[in-house]
């Protein structure tokens, strides 16, 4: 096995062309939960420094969501659909010295698919065979994965970073999750080598000077740190102060703070993450999909997103993003008319039988709901607020309940509970939407599965879309899609949310988009004069 | 956290009997702050009890046309992020807020006197148990006791004036003891049971109402406290809509943003209130028993 | 003396057994495990309930219980899943930081609130004792996290990028970014610099209490006939403050410090938050959030260890400074 022994990133010397050098400083309120352990990554945050900074993926999407090289440079299908093999880089090297190769692809692969690993999303391997059958390693540079054809095969690996096999192989699959690799002693072979880590105060990164000078060589800057700063006012005089260079996810109410200022700017992108109000359709009151659309007819949505978000945002009708190539642009929503909803509504079992100002159906039930959410997540509570609000004239009566996370994600994804009626709930697809674990009926019964939908022309859709591979003929079926859901109104789409990133001027090169605001880190620059 | 406690050292010396002091309680007249304090009691209260009418606005009803709107004659603290009356949800919040520290301030005065007296009219096992109920209690870090208990009842006014009190009975329980132990010795304690009055007679007529002073004191202080940790409560996420504290929070992140006057104006009730509070403990302490206090 | 600190320390025993009891009730009574908490796309029943048998949570409560008591017996603390070390290293991480904290900040916190409340007592009565009340009630009556913003507002937002003032500070972490690559020198000024924020903070606060307790205890003294006597000699107002009245009020501040001790170790979470401070206060409320057991139940009873100790030591403490006391 080759090794580079001559490198350590902290003494190569610092490239004196003038763009090299400084330390960029970024500050969010999260800890980087999962640390840079692929196989246990459920966080944005994590997922971000994992696939961007710290490790590699096999591939890269481009802004139009194409594949394009990055730890494989190249890839081929068999003709057949069932064989997909990767050509891995021969130039890159574990941040220990040993060289990145086909085994370590393999690993991966064989512990995410492994059941005592816990892998959290093996939605990633459903079309994949998976274990030893699954996958060959070819040669040292060459491995080869067996798989059913679907839709776009490629997404597990522009998520999943590689992990180093010669560092892991002889930890057993059920402590891979919990081992200090993934915060203590990581070790990668991204742009960036692990430096140190305080929890719940910093993670810093020095540059790779090993890294391949055909994907960008070595970053400009010397060092990139993340702190993290819980609090929202302090972040933003941070960034004010100079004290940070990036703020990541900043409160739509400080953005015209950060654009007044001359020393900052505002970088805003396209949001993949989109707020909903999931409802229980199991619930009697939820059941008529007539009772949900007339809901929605009555929530003035664009008003949510002028007073939430100062208009940094646009409102949402499915979980298809807006830059997504499966988004029907022709979709409509429900209009915003309280009058219509009310004659919606009375045209349902839901009449207001005794005057009391809440709808009550033939057996006298009324129309209560309890909607729960996220106590302390001051947005969700204002949307909670803001539905009891405008449902009152409807004649529902809307009950916010804020719940502690823990009982909130009982109440709502434990299938033996399922202990509410609307929940309000953010959630970020990956580039292959697949919904099938949020509305296809024989998903009901797992976590994800809290609205209880059960439609047939859904299910088939759901079956079908993740089978054909061909874009250009999936997208009609896309379409086909998105209105059925706007038909049922499973869920009460909100809004999708613009993300803004605060960015010092000081920091050149930075480009943010929906893939995130770390994906051109390599490119990122400190002027020479305010380097610090 | 904050750690604000109430304390007493114990001492021998035994206060006056109620009857003087009922006298010298009339006495807080004379104290200009104590009165001040009473004053601002008394205002805080009646905001409370008569917001229904005094609110200008319906304090949920949003008008996202009219949102963030600075002070003014429409709306004298201004509206917030979805058009909703401050001054409006400042008075029906002083409900919650007033009503959670009062309450909870109550009960653990009662859980806390009751077991106190019985321990130290008792004492033997009674008082060991007690005693070591309130080290165990004393031993627990109160945050992890008030944020893991809240996550397991969830968040309402119910849970929450509930736990305060637990967690703040430990004080008046060991003051009252204090002071029973000491007065049990004295000389109309041996008269009445000289008398053959029973026991329960004596701690209920003779011990308790002349122990409860600093105990009063204590109660008072603590009500000040108790605004103050309900609005830490809610900057962990645990507060209860409407409250001060959720209110301060739902407006913390704009102070440097413009729309100051969401978080200035219950931030300065909470401390007004919590003011007023004090001087009339310190008032009360004074005129009652110029026993030694002490927060944290 | 020895026999009697023998027999607190057999005392605490029961108490944090009780203790330790009472928490692991609670936290199995917390709704949720960690296993609930995985809502990412794609999670299913089969990967949680694997999640589980990984963290050893399949397992009957009574047998974790005693598997946790029998390991705890021994220093061991079992392993934080959401730190990814061990129970004992995550709190060795975060205590220092919280001692520097709350340590500098209770020293702080005594001298100004002992200092105001000596002025107060001697100038009872007079303009200064009124605005130094006012002052004193005031920052008691202000919830911690909100006095925070503003300091941070003022001394750090406003002195550098309004006003300009050429004195600032930093408003967030313990350490500068560069710390590491800093001289001893510099990693000094670093420290004290990125302190003076959440000290200034937690010392308002607790020096407002501290200084209400410290004029009260004075005026009492000097209400007791022994003080009156002194004065009735013709000794001086000043010089019968300090030479009789201010160490006997001063003695129970012994006492009084050790009622400070929870904060000592328990950290101060709202402080720590506005400031990005990493302590004590964070890592639990944390640990609860994200329902890591074993952390929750190891810090929790460590401090209940420290708490004891520290009061034991300012019982001790106690009856050195007062010869009155004698322990048998």
């Amino acid at each position: 096995m080759a090794r580079v022994d001559s490198f350590m990133a902290a003494g190569a010397p610092t490239p004196a062309d003038g763009r090299h050098g400084g330390t960029a400083v970024m500050g969010g309120i999260a800890e980087l939960v999962n640390g840079m352990n692929a196989f246990t990554t459920t966080g944005y945050g994590s997922s971000q420094y994992q696939q961007f900074v710290n490790l590699m993926t096999l591939v890269r999407v481009d802004g139009g969501l194409e594949a394009r090289p990055y730890l494989a440079e190249s890839w081929s299908v068999s003709p057949d659909g069932t064989e997909l093999t990767f050509r891995i880089r021969q130039d890159v090297y574990w941040h220990d010295g040993e060289r990145t190769d086909a085994r370590d692809v393999a690993f991966t692969f064989l512990r995410a698919t492994d059941p005592e690993t816990a892998f959290p999303n093996p939605a990633y391997w459903d079309h994949y065979v998976a274990g030893p059958e699954g996958v060959e390693v070819v040669d040292d540079f060459t491995v080869t994965f067996r798989l059913e054809p679907h839709a776009e095969i490629l997404d597990p690996w522009r998520a999943v970073g590689i992990m180093p096999e010669h560092l892991l192989a002889d930890v057993p699959p059920s402590e891979l999750a919990s081992h200090p690799f993934g915060s203590v002693c990581p070790v990668g072979n991204g742009p960036f080598v692990f430096a140190s880590h305080r929890p719940q105060e910093s993670w810093t990164f020095e540059a790779n000077p090993a890294f391949p000078g055909q994907l960008g060589g070595r970053p400009f800057l010397d060092r990139l740190v993340y702190r993290v700063i819980p609090d929202q006012t302090t972040l933003l005089t941070e960034l004010l102060t100079g004290s940070i260079d990036m703020y990541l996810s900043l409160r739509p109410d400080q953005a015209a703070t950060v654009v007044e200022d001359p020393d900052t700017r505002l970088e805003t992108f396209d949001p993949r993450e989109f707020t909903f109000i999931g409802w229980n359709t199991r619930r009697p009151q939820l059941a008529d999909p007539r009772v949900r659309r007339a809901i929605a007819m009555s929530t003035d949505r664009d008003a949510v997103v002028q007073a939430l978000l100062r208009g940094f945002g646009t409102v949402a009708e499915t979980g298809v993003p807006p830059f997504h190539w499966a988004y029907d642009a022709d979709l409509e929503g429900p209009a915003y008319d309280p009058e219509a909803a009310a004659a919606l509504l009375d045209e349902t079992e839901w009449r207001d039988r005794d005057g009391d100002g809440v709808r009550e159906n033939a057996s006298g039930a009324p129309l209560e709901l309890t909607v729960i959410f996220n106590a302390g997540n001051q947005d969700r509570q204002t949307i909670a607020e803001l539905m009891q609000a405008e449902l009152r004239s409807l004649g529902i009566s809307v009950t916010p309940e804020g719940l502690e996370p823990g009982e909130l994600a009982r109440r709502a994804t434990d299938p033996s509970v399922r202990d509410f009626d609307g929940l309000i709930l953010a959630w970020v697809h990956d580039f292959r939407v697949d919904e099938k674990d949020l509305f296809h009926s024989t998903r009901a019964d797992q976590p994800l599965g809290f609205s209880g939908l059960r439609d047939p022309e859904l299910d088939r859709l759901l079956d079908t879309l993740q089978l054909v591979v061909d874009r250009d003929q999936s997208r009609p079926l896309w379409h086909d899609y998105q209105r059925r859901i706007v038909d049922l109104q499973p869920w009460l789409y909100l809004f999708y949310a613009q993300k803004l990133t605060g960015v010092s001027r000081r920091l050149q090169g930075v480009e943010v988009d929906f893939r995130g605001e770390v994906v051109t880190v390599g490119d990122w620059r400190i002027q020479e004069a305010e380097s610090r | 956290m904050d750690s604000r406690t109430a304390v007493s050292s114990d001492r021998s010396k035994a206060p006056p009997l109620l009857a003087g002091r009922v006298a010298r309680w009339s006495s807080l007249g004379g104290n200009r702050m104590a009165r001040l304090g009473l004053m601002g009691v008394g205002v805080a209260a009646g905001l409370a009890l008569l917001a229904p009418m005094l609110a200008p606005h319906d304090p949920m009803q949003t008008d996202l046309t009219r949102n963030l709107l600075a002070p003014s004659w429409d709306h004298l603290l201004g509206t917030d992020q979805l058009g909703r009356d401050v001054l409006s949800r400042l008075l029906h919040g002083a409900r919650v807020s007033l009503g959670i520290a009062l309450l909870s301030g109550t009960l653990s005065v009662v859980i806390g006197v009751a077991l106190g007296a019985l321990g130290g009219y008792l004492g033997g096992w009674v008082d060991s148990v007690v005693m070591r109920m309130v080290d165990v209690v004393l031993a627990v870090p109160r945050l992890v006791l008030l944020v893991t208990v809240i996550a397991i009842v969830q968040p309402s006014v119910t849970a929450i004036v509930l736990l305060l009190a637990f967690t703040q009975w430990p004080a008046p329980a060991r003051l009252i003891r204090a002071e029973i132990l000491s007065l049990k010795e004295r000389d109309f304690v041996e008269a009445a049971r000289a008398l053959g009055y029973s026991r329960t007679r004596i701690l209920l007529r003779h011990l308790v109402p002349n122990a409860l002073s600093p105990v009063l004191v204590a109660a008072t202080l603590g009500v000040s406290h108790t605004v103050i940790l309900e609005s830490g409560l809610a900057f962990l996420g645990l507060g209860v809509p409407l409250s001060w504290g959720t209110l301060l929070l739902s407006g913390q992140a704009n102070l440097l943003t413009g729309a100051w006057w969401l978080s200035v104006f219950p931030g300065v009730a909470i401390a007004l209130v919590a003011i007023a509070f004090n001087l009339v403990g310190d008032g009360l302490r004074d005129a009652l028993d110029p026993r030694q206090e002490v927060r944290l | 003396m020895r026999r009697y600190l023998l027999g607190r320390l057999l005392l605490a025993v029961p108490l944090l057994l009780a203790l330790a009891t009472l928490l692991f009730m609670l936290v199995e009574l917390a709704p949720g495990d960690p296993a609930d908490l995985l809502i990412s796309p794609g999670m299913t029943n089969e990967v949680r309930e694997q999640v589980r048998t990984n963290l050893g949570l399949d397992e009957p409560a009574p047998v974790r219980y005693l598997r946790w008591i029998a390991a705890a017996a021994t220093g061991d603390l079992g392993f934080s899943h959401s730190r990814g070390v061990s129970v004992r290293v995550a709190l060795a991480q975060s205590l220092p930081n919280t001692l520097l904290l709350t340590g500098v900040s209770l020293v702080l916190a005594f001298a100004l609130g002992v200092g105001v409340g000596i002025v107060q007592a001697v100038r009872q009565s007079s303009w200064i004792d009124s605005v130094l009340n006012l002052f004193v009630l005031t920052f008691y009556s202000l919830p911690s996290f909100w006095l925070g913003v503003i300091l941070i507002l003022v001394f750090s937002y406003g002195a550098q990028s309004v006003w300009e003032w050429p004195i600032h500070f930093p408003a967030s972490g313990a350490t500068s970014v560069g710390y590491d690559l800093m001289g001893p020198g510099e990693r000094i000024v670093d420290r004290v610099r990125h302190l003076i924020l959440p000290v200034g903070t937690l010392v308002l606060v607790m020096g407002a209490g501290v200084a209400r307790y410290a004029r009260s205890a004075l005026l009492e003294v000097i209400r007791e006939d022994y003080v009156r006597a002194a004065r009735a000699r013709g000794l001086g107002r000043a010089r019968v403050l300090f030479r009789h009245a201010l160490p006997n009020a001063l003695l129970p501040l012994i006492t009084v410090f050790g009622l400070y001790l929870p904060v000592l170790f328990s950290g101060a979470v709202f402080v720590e938050t506005v400031f990005a401070w990493p302590g004590m206060g964070r890592l639990m409320v944390d640990a609860v959030a994200s329902r890591d057991f074993p952390l929750v139940l190891g810090g929790s009873l460590v401090f209940a260890v420290l708490v004891v100790v520290g009061n034991l030591v300012a019982d001790l403490l106690y009856a050195w400074a007062d010869p009155r006391v004698r322990y048998g």
